[in-house]
């Protein structure tokens, strides 16, 4: 499934199934008593633009309030997009309307984040299961209840669940009782909007094995949407990370995860803890100060400059950096002016943003 | 699965087309994500995964929920009876109703005293009162349930219009909701009556009118929250239509509290319709048996026969509390937080 490391150069050859183009979401702010008037926007997606391999996985990940759940709806067109454009499979999603896009809705899933709220309490399984089937594929309903009863097999779940509601299965089973509905119709893409964060720990592992196991099986493409970084890294074969709705950089996972390159991304790098304990005690961890400034608002030049460890007094207040691919390390796009520089270790962070892990923690 | 949904696919990568589920899927990797190998004795001990074939559906729960509720019972014992009674009044009622034949016993200033014939003593128009009150259980649950359900459906029709189309649709509707919901129920009743003249038929739509708003303000109110939740977003992303969106998910979800508020209205219902009779706006034909007018026309005898007053009160009282306390168990044996 990974997908080696190849230059933007050749993305253009790459067998994409998912093709989005400086996506935008933004979310018109009224205010007025009798007239409403739009006073501005909230851009929770401010121009992201990414592409996704067939039968490859792409983590997305931020913190909460980047846009990264808003991207995943309005790729979905649960979401209306302001601009830009989502191509699946040569298709202009974003183009499509009524009856037409209803249909090509088949073909593009969504995995929920809480698997309760996302199932109908009022149905049972089995009609939980089938609807998606009548509705696009109507057969027999014979031949439809054994489809389901497959699908839940598929999914480690007994044939008995049919017959039951949602509020009667553990957190985990919902959670595989959601997979198993958005993967009855055989889709292309899936999007998991944080699939597994709602769930206990030891869940989390059989729900992540389980969603690989299903791409090995139908060769599915996943976007999955996450803020736990060792789950993305897990899953993905590239990642994205954003912040404040835009992209701040993309590389393959393990490329990411070795050297990180945006300054965001290393400060949510150090973050981690390592699992040995000579090593932990040495470890270094950069502070990001504040919070996510107001996406309303967001600040000028590079949008990361506030809270930016690496800062540096000219470009990054007055500038807006390229999401560009890095030489010597192909495929690896960061928006940052000064990547190449932090590479070298030229540039350090602001010596009061580094602490020593245990005092961080 | 063969259709041509995915014309540009090309043929190598044919694994997106296999829509067909394996039909035995491997059974270690099954295993190891799902059913849990259990010790032979723990499997006995909590028996297979099959036993326990049947779900329990929402209002399944709620009704086991309910019939463990005592005031439930008490509630639908009341409720029960109440409606035999309406149901069976000739064959329970000893003597013919709106019968004056014992009227050469009354007197202005006193009513005989109760006595085995008549259990509960003579009216003052010379009729038996157990007979009256038993047959006025027929004018209540009629005009009570009738209103209450063309409120229902009206209130219904207008909220689910605002609740399922929003926008304009909603605005519109639900000004015109307000407007109704800005006049006094019983003095809008009193309106309806008035234009439409004494007839059953009048109270009906005058109490109908009043429940109206109540009903449809419920309904899109809950419709609104039930449209933003995850469920309805997944049906979207299914591709369901937008007409099974809202008719088989948002409104059967929405429907909890608009019933248990039917139930909750019936008892005002038949507060209502005595108190309209006692305004003089209920059934014109005296002969008819109706709790309201019977505590007017026992007015002038409060202090000499109270019992006239009482009974029929009482009576009044009564229904409304079955009806309520069925109300208040239904709301909560449906609501999600108070479950035990």
């Amino acid at each position: 499934m990974a997908d080696g490391s190849e230059g933007l150069d050749k993305l253009d050859q790459r067998d994409d199934l998912l093709v989005v183009d400086d996506l935008k979401v933004h979310f018109p702010i009224k205010k007025g008593l009798v007239v409403d008037r739009t006073v501005g926007h909230v851009k929770a997606v401010d121009g992201v633009s990414l592409r996704v391999r067939r039968g490859s996985t792409y983590g997305l990940v931020g913190e909460s309030g980047c846009g990264k759940s808003t991207f995943g709806r309005a790729v979905l067109r649960l979401e209306e997009p302001t601009g830009g454009t989502v191509t699946l499979d040569g298709v202009d999603v974003s183009a499509l309307s009524g009856e037409k896009l209803r249909q090509a809705r088949r073909r593009m899933q969504m995995v929920f984040q809480d698997p309760l709220a996302s199932l109908d309490p009022r149905q049972s399984v089995q009609s939980l299961m089938i609807e998606p089937l009548r509705v696009h594929d109507p057969r027999p309903q014979a031949e439809l209840i054994k489809r389901a009863a497959d699908m839940l097999e598929l999914v480690g779940m007994p044939r008995s669940a049919l017959a039951k509601y949602p509020h009667e299965f553990s957190g985990g089973q919902r959670q595989r009782i959601g997979i198993a509905r958005a993967m009855i119709l055989n889709p292309d893409l899936v999007i998991a909007d944080e699939p597994v964060s709602a769930l206990d720990v030891s869940v989390q592992a059989q729900v992540i094995n389980l969603l690989e196991r299903l791409q090995k099986e139908f060769g599915l493409t996943y976007v999955v949407i996450a803020h736990d970084l060792a789950v993305v890294r897990h899953i993905s074969d590239r990642v994205g990370v954003m912040y404040l709705g835009r992209l701040v950089e993309e590389a393959d996972a393990d490329e990411l995860y070795q050297t990180p390159l945006h300054p965001y991304t290393i400060a949510l790098m150090s973050a981690i803890p390592i699992p040995d304990p000579e090593v932990e005690d040495r470890r270094e961890r950069i502070l990001l100060r504040g919070d996510l400034p107001s996406p309303a608002n967001p600040p000028s030049g590079c949008r990361f400059h506030t809270r930016c460890p690496y800062r540096q007094p000219t470009l990054c207040d007055t500038e807006v950096p390229e999401l560009r691919v890095i030489e010597g390390h192909p495929g690896h796009r960061v928006s940052c002016h000064w990547a190449e520089s932090i590479l070298a270790g030229r540039v350090e962070p602001a010596d009061s943003l580094v602490v020593e892990a245990a005092v961080a923690e | 699965m063969t259709d041509d949904r995915n014309p540009n696919l090309p043929d190598d990568t044919d694994i997106t087309d296999d829509t067909d589920v394996p039909e035995a899927p491997d059974l270690a990797v099954a295993t190891s994500v799902g059913m849990l190998e259990r010790p032979p004795l723990l499997e006995e001990a909590m028996g297979g995964d099959e036993i326990d074939e049947e779900g329990t559906s929402l209002w399944k729960g709620a009704l086991q929920r309910l019939v463990r509720n005592p005031s439930a019972i008490i509630g639908a014992v009341i409720v029960a009876l109440f409606v035999l009674i309406a149901v069976f009044a000739p064959v329970l009622a000893p003597y013919e109703p709106a019968g004056s034949q014992w009227i050469d016993q009354i007197t202005p200033y006193s009513l005989p005293p109760f006595s085995p014939e008549h259990p509960l003593g003579l009216d003052p128009f010379g009729s038996d009162l157990l007979t009256q009150l038993i047959f006025g259980a027929r004018q209540s649950l009629i005009i009570g349930v009738v209103s209450t359900l063309l409120g229902l459906i009206g209130g219904a029709i207008l909220g689910g219009l605002a609740g399922a189309f929003g926008g304009w649709v909603d605005v519109t509707v639900m000004r015109l909701v307000d407007i109704l919901l800005s006049i006094p129920s019983l003095l809008l009743a009193v309106s309806v009556a008035a234009v439409m003249g004494r007839q059953p038929l009048a109270i009906m739509v005058a109490i109908a009118t009043a429940q109206v708003p109540i009903f449809a303000r419920l309904l899109r109110g809950s419709m609104m929250a039930e449209t933003r939740k995850d469920y309805v977003l997944a049906s979207w992303s299914l591709g369901l239509r937008r007409r099974t969106i809202t008719m088989s998910h948002v409104l059967p979800n929405s429907l909890g509290p608009v019933l248990v508020q039917a139930t909750l209205t019936l008892a005002t219902a038949i507060i209502e319709v005595a108190a309209l009779s006692y305004l003089g706006l209920g059934e014109a034909d005296p002969a008819v048996a109706e709790w309201g007018r019977m505590l007017v026309k026992a007015q002038d005898r409060l202090q000499s026969a109270p019992w006239l007053t009482f009974f029929p009160g009482l009576c009044i009282a009564v229904t409304a509390l079955g009806f309520t306390l069925l109300g208040e168990s239904l709301r909560e044996a449906l609501d999600p937080k108070s479950r035990r």
